[in-house]
């Protein structure tokens, strides 16, 4: 794997958290609202492994809702007092980061 | 409603994860979930390829790791073998027929490695092309093409230990029959301990009843196992044996339909 795709998979994980903190949701509507905030590269399916994780780290809860007409049943996810602070621990990691990352790329660019 | 490119996808799926002894909850919901997403992407014109890479196995591997497995399906086959190699040991041990030839050892290494390869590339065979996913149950052409190959598995089993027999290749060493016979009534005691420990009755049931004709014909009958009285009680013995191991199985599972009907 490059460095590129383990960066992307290190913060789908953040960036899935932070949707599902918006309000309750499932998972195509996820792949949509990523689409929509123009998160790059994500294959639809990606986001099934990293909403296993997020559910196994206690950071989301999940509940199964029956289809009213005949389809097949949805689960809906939405974040936990854990999630909660797991975003805000990311949140604050991430502009860090990002304010770093910046100051390296940008002033390599202007070198 | 899905398309059938999708539909097998989600069914091969199944059997995937199945077959890896994946959670049956996780399985689920992760088909529902699948499925509905799919359903959606569907809809508004996105395909499975796009959603999924298009390849269970290369799928599956992304979610693997995050599904946790059951012990039940791994804790079976290795039951299952070791059953199957104490079927074909214990009552020749007893019998006093029990070789130690380089032949029986080639025979019993070909069977430990490739029984699993072949139950493991044959269930997944029948499961993928005759279960129907929503009930888990195979269809009448799926058990049809079990019986085959059971009947074809069980053939080269024996097939295989008539040629380890006829054909020794070299003889490692020899005992007794008395200490054949010890080895084989101790293996016999360990097998089923192990398994009724393990609540696995039906597998002590069928030891004790495939060994039962020898274990009676040594003690009872004669101790030359190549004598006439000793051949003819142990094959009589053995039918009606067969016999009541076609009954249980008959039994229990008329029983379990009432039960599943119920």
């Amino acid at each position: 794997m490059s460095v590129s795709d383990q960066i992307m998979k290190g913060l789908l994980d953040g960036a899935i958290l932070a949707l599902i903190a918006e309000g309750e949701t499932y998972g195509y509507q996820i792949t949509e609202k990523l689409k929509e905030k123009q998160f790059p590269d994500i294959s639809e399916g990606s986001i099934y492994p990293v909403l296993l994780r997020l559910s196994k780290k206690g950071y989301v809860l999940t509940r199964m809702v029956k289809s009213e007409t005949g389809g097949p049943k949805r689960k809906y996810y939405s974040i936990s007092d854990k999630g909660k602070e797991e975003l805000d621990i990311f949140r604050d990691k991430w502009a860090k980061l990002n304010h770093g990352m910046s100051n390296l790329l940008g002033g390599g660019k202007n070198a | 409603m899905l398309s059938k490119k999708s539909e097998r996808f989600l069914k091969e799926f199944r059997i995937e994860m199945m077959t890896r002894g994946k959670n049956e909850e996780y399985r689920d919901e992760l088909e529902e979930e699948l499925r509905d997403h799919l359903t959606m992407a569907e809809q508004n014109g996105t395909s499975l390829e796009s959603v999924t890479g298009g390849s269970v196995k290369n799928y599956l591997k992304t979610l693997s790791s995050e599904i946790p497995e059951t012990n039940d399906l791994k804790r079976n086959l290795v039951l299952l073998f070791v059953f199957l190699i104490g079927m074909f040991t214990i009552p020749s041990l007893i019998g006093g027929s029990f070789d130690y030839t380089l032949a029986m050892l080639f025979y019993y290494i070909c069977t430990a490695l490739l029984g699993p390869i072949l139950f493991y590339t044959a269930v997944k065979f029948i499961f993928i092309r005759y279960t129907s996913l929503q009930t888990e149950k195979i269809d009448k052409m799926g058990i049809f093409l079990c019986v085959i190959y059971a009947v074809f598995y069980m053939g080269m089993l024996s097939g295989g230990l008539y040629l380890a027999k006829n054909y020794p290749l070299y003889e490692l060493f020899e005992l007794s029959t008395q200490i054949n016979m010890t080895i084989g009534l101790i293996l016999l005691g360990a097998f089923i301990m192990v398994t009724i420990l393990m609540k696995k009755w039906f597998y002590a049931f069928l030891i004790t009843a495939i060994s039962l004709p020898d274990v009676i014909s040594r003690l009872f009958i004669n101790n030359d196992p190549t004598s006439g009285n000793y051949l003819m009680v142990s094959s009589i013995l053995v039918i009606i044996v067969n016999i009541l191991v076609f009954a249980v199985l008959i039994f229990y599972s008329k029983k379990e339909d009432k039960n599943t009907s119920n």
